[in-house]
Formats: structure tokens, C-alpha cells, sequence
């Protein structure tokens, strides 16, 4: 038996649940350094003597290989286990980072685009799934709470990712070098020690293991929690696995409309400074990460549909209310509802894992949930390309800076509404779907 | 006490960078609209 196997990471009698969240936020604050790789923009631009819009190639790359490689290693990452599959991610993550520093030595945008954007979007995948069943089992009484943690992680690690590689590029930097390469090289020996130990850390409950006093409610929710397992081959075929896609989708995309912009909209709606502007992007990285945690947790109270429900119809409403902030120029209240949408954008990231596992039981959940973030690769390239279409046609249009987002916002409403529809829609799953008895996963 | 040490080991990172991110954020408090206006 390998250290590594599933089989060597089953915790003993008596071992706490509360040492798996710290594994799973571990490995997510590592790669979600991905949300900060804009910071290298400019340096990895000057390096190789490219537009920074081919740079940042890389970065969209990786956003794609997160979700197809999520979808495809979905099962191999459920019959691995969680450490194997964290070793993966960081041999795939820090690997992509070391290749990318040997693309600004050897001044090659394609060895950047293929280690960070290929190698590097793998291992996001693979992070980004691994722990999500591991808790959903150690947590069937919180799922939403449990799964808020690792992802929370995620949100955190662009707070993390972004000032790290800034202070070591300015360690480093000796004209005409920027420092980017020695920083790559640094942050992937820092990442390395944080997802190997997230790795030795992680154990997946026996089989029979159950929480003292638990015992699963079918009934609860109106019946929106199964006891029964979905495979994940079955759960994509299922409306309910396209309803909760659409409802990610659009969950996502509406957040996108102020994430992607934020520095801008806060400087063309009320004439501030850039570094307001910068701040405001700071006030909302927080809620983005809060939310995830505290949203999630929610959720485990309320049900999850109910959940998404204040997510869409809150969210719209906020929306609607942002060209009011404008005409009024109330900066407060722009500022609370822009860090209350995207803590909502947050939550819902965090909480479709648990969503899936009361759909479709805890058999097969990374996997599907691996299937399930593809929506996520969508609504990145859908989303920025929707709302900046949107806004430049408005400012052609003549109409002036400062109102040319209304629409925009507007159609964040849109958005919302779809979602809102999608989730009203979702029913328990018929249960010819269910496996008759789930292998021990 | 081994599970404190592995929450302080992987809190700390988040707490700097969530510390980052207040310090980043705090000229959208401290300075007064008026004087803040691009030209």
C-alpha cells in the first residue's frame, strides 16, 4: 500500500475532523494565486518584449484547463483520493510556475503559456476538486460550511498572491531585470512546503465513520437532501446537473460585472483617485473571500436553494440600485452594495459543492463537481465579454463615462433572473437514477 | 495542541494577506471625496 493511496490517508479512531478544513484551505490559497496573475502582467511584458495582452494569455488558459481538466480527472481524482490527487496539483501548480520562470530566462511566451497556462491550469483543477469530497464526508451535517472553508481558501489566495509576488519582485529587481523570474522561482518553492503539507495532513473518514449523533433527513428542505448516490456519469445527464450549471454560470458572470472592472467603475462613477480606485478592488477581495465562508455556512441553515434564492433576488436588487449611487453620488452606498454582490458571487462558488451532494449524494461529488465547474471556464469568457461589449458600446454611443454602466448593470439583472429561474426549477433527482449501492468511495 | 499549530500555520498567510488588503483599501475611507476627484 502507497503512502499516497486513498487507503493510507484513512484516519484512525478518534482522529478530529477539524485538521481536514486546514488541509483543504492549504492547497486552495496556493492556487488561487491564479486571481492575482495580472500582478505579472507587466513585468513578464517587459521581460520578453510582448504586449501585456499576450502575457495574460497565460492566465486565461489557465482558467480554461481548470474547468476541462476538473471535468476530465473528475473520477481518477475520487478512485486516487485526496493526497495523491494534492501532489498532483502540486507537481502541476509549482511545475507550471518553475516552467514559467524558465520562459522569462529563455524568453519564450510559449514556454510561459504552456507551464503556467497548461501544466499550472491542470493543477488548479485538480486542487480545486481534490478536497471537496473529503469534506462533504467528514461534514455531511455541514456541508456548506465545510466546503465555504476550502474555498474561502481559494478567494484568499489572490490576497496572498498578489502583495507576495509585489514584494518579491521588489527584492529581487535589479534593472533590467524585474525580479519576476526569482519571485516564479520563489513562490514555487513557498506553495510547494503549503500544498505538501496539506497533502501529509488530509485523511479520509472509514468507511462506516459518521458524525457522533448524526443522522441523514432525506425529508429535510422539502426533500432537497438525498440520501441516496448519483455516479457521475448518470449526474450529467440529469436536468438537475444543467439547472445547477446555469445557475453557477450566471451567479458568476453577474459577479464578473463588477469584479473585472472595479478599480474603473468606482473612478468613471464618482471621479475618484486611482488608488481609491485600487482600495475599493482591496474592500472587495475581502467580502469575495468572507463571503464564501460565511455564505456557505448560511446555507447549511437555510437550504440551498433558498440560499441561491437570496443570492439572485438580492443580487439584483443591489444591481438595480447602482445607478441610483451614481445620480446621488452615494459613495457608501455603492461601496456596501458593490462588497454585498460580491461576497453573494463568492457564496455561490462555495456553495454548489454542498448543493451537488444534496442532489446527488456524497458517492461521486468531486467528480460531478469537477463536471459542474466547466460553467465557471464559460462565465469567464462569456462574462468580460458581455459586459465590456456592453460598456464600449455606450461610451461610442456618446453616453458619458460616468452612466455608460447602467446598463451593464441592468443586465446583471438579466442574468441574475435567468439564474434565479434555473434554480427555482431544480427538483429532487428521480430516483431511477440512483445507484442501488454506492461502492465505498 | 497539534491542531492549533496546523490552523495558526495555515491562517497565517490569509491574515497577511487579508492585513494587505486593509491597508490597500484604506485610502477609500480615510480621504475626503472632494480632494480625491481625478481632474
Amino acid at each position: 500500500m502507497s503512502i499516497l493511496s486513498r487507503e493510507a490517508t484513512v484516519a484512525a479512531p478518534g482522529f478530529s475532523r477539524w485538521l481536514v478544513p486546514p488541509a483543504a484551505v492549504a492547497v486552495h490559497m496556493c492556487i488561487g494565486q491564479v486571481y492575482a496573475f495580472s500582478v505579472f502582467n507587466k513585468p513578464l511584458g517587459a521581460e520578453l518584449g510582448q504586449d501585456v495582452f499576450w502575457v495574460n494569455i497565460a492566465y486565461q488558459i489557465a482558467l480554461a484547463m481548470l474547468g476541462i481538466s476538473a471535468a476530465v480527472f473528475g473520477k481518477w481524482v475520487e478512485r486516487s483520493g485526496p493526497r495523491k490527487t494534492m501532489l498532483a496539483s502540486c507537481l502541476c501548480f509549482c511545475g507550471g510556475l518553475l516552467l514559467t520562470a524558465l520562459g522569462v530566462k529563455l524568453k519564450s511566451l510559449w514556454l510561459i503559456w504552456a507551464g503556467y497556462g497548461f501544466v499550472g491550469g491542470i493543477g488548479l483543477g485538480l486542487g480545486y476538486i481534490a478536497p471537496v469530497s473529503t469534506l462533504v464526508k467528514w461534514f455531511p451535517d455541514r456541508p456548506g460550511m465545510a466546503t465555504g472553508m476550502a474555498i474561502m481558501g481559494f478567494g484568499g489566495g489572490a490576497l496572498i498572491g498578489s502583495p507576495l509576488a509585489q514584494e518579491l519582485m521588489t527584492r529581487f529587481a535589479r534593472a533590467p531585470d524585474t525580479g519576476a523570474m526569482s519571485a516564479l522561482m520563489t513562490m514555487s518553492a513557498l506553495y510547494a512546503c503549503f500544498m505538501i503539507f496539506g497533502a501529509i495532513i488530509v485523511r479520509v473518514p472509514a468507511a462506516d465513520w459518521k458524525p457522533e449523533g448524526y443522522e441523514p433527513k432525506a425529508a429535510a428542505f422539502h426533500g432537497m437532501i438525498t440520501t441516496a448516490s448519483v455516479s457521475v456519469d448518470t449526474a450529467w445527464k440529469t436536468p438537475q446537473f444543467w439547472l445547477l450549471w446555469t445557475v453557477l454560470c450566471m451567479n458568476v458572470s453577474a459577479g464578473i460585472g463588477v469584479l473585472g472592472r472595479a478599480a474603473d467603475m468606482c473612478q468613471d462613477m464618482f471621479g475618484v483617485s486611482v488608488a481609491i480606485g485600487a482600495g475599493f478592488t482591496g474592500l472587495l477581495s475581502i467580502f469575495n473571500m468572507g463571503g464564501r465562508f460565511v455564505w456557505s455556512s448560511i446555507s447549511d441553515l437555510t437550504g440551498r436553494r433558498t440560499v441561491y434564492c437570496i443570492y439572485f433576488i438580492l443580487g439584483a436588487a443591489l444591481y438595480a440600485l447602482l445607478p441610483y449611487t451614481q445620480q446621488t453620488q452615494n459613495r457608501t452606498l455603492f461601496v456596501v452594495c458593490t462588497a454585498l454582490i460580491i461576497s453573494m458571487y463568492g457564496g455561490g462558488f462555495a456553495t454548489i459543492p454542498a448543493y451537488l451532494k444534496d442532489m446527488f449524494g456524497t458517492y461521486q461529488v468531486g467528480a460531478i463537481h469537477g463536471r459542474l465547474i466547466t460553467s465557471w471556464s464559460m462565465a469567464a469568457v462569456i462574462g468580460p465579454l458581455l459586459i465590456n461589449g456592453l460598456y464600449y458600446s455606450r461610451v461610442e454611443a456618446g453616453v458619458p463615462k460616468s452612466e455608460a454602466y447602467n446598463n451593464t448593470f441592468y443586465l446583471m439583472c438579466g442574468l441574475l433572473a435567468v439564474g434565479l429561474v434555473a434554480n427555482l426549477l431544480v427538483r429532487p433527482v428521480n430516483s431511477k437514477h440512483h445507484i442501488q449501492e454506492a461502492p465505498k468511495a | 495542541m497539534k491542531a492549533v499549530l496546523i490552523w495558526i500555520i495555515v491562517a497565517a498567510p490569509l491574515a497577511w494577506g487579508v492585513a494587505k488588503s486593509i491597508e490597500k483599501a484604506r485610502p477609500l475611507f480615510s480621504s475626503p471625496p472632494a480632494e480625491n476627484r481625478a481632474p
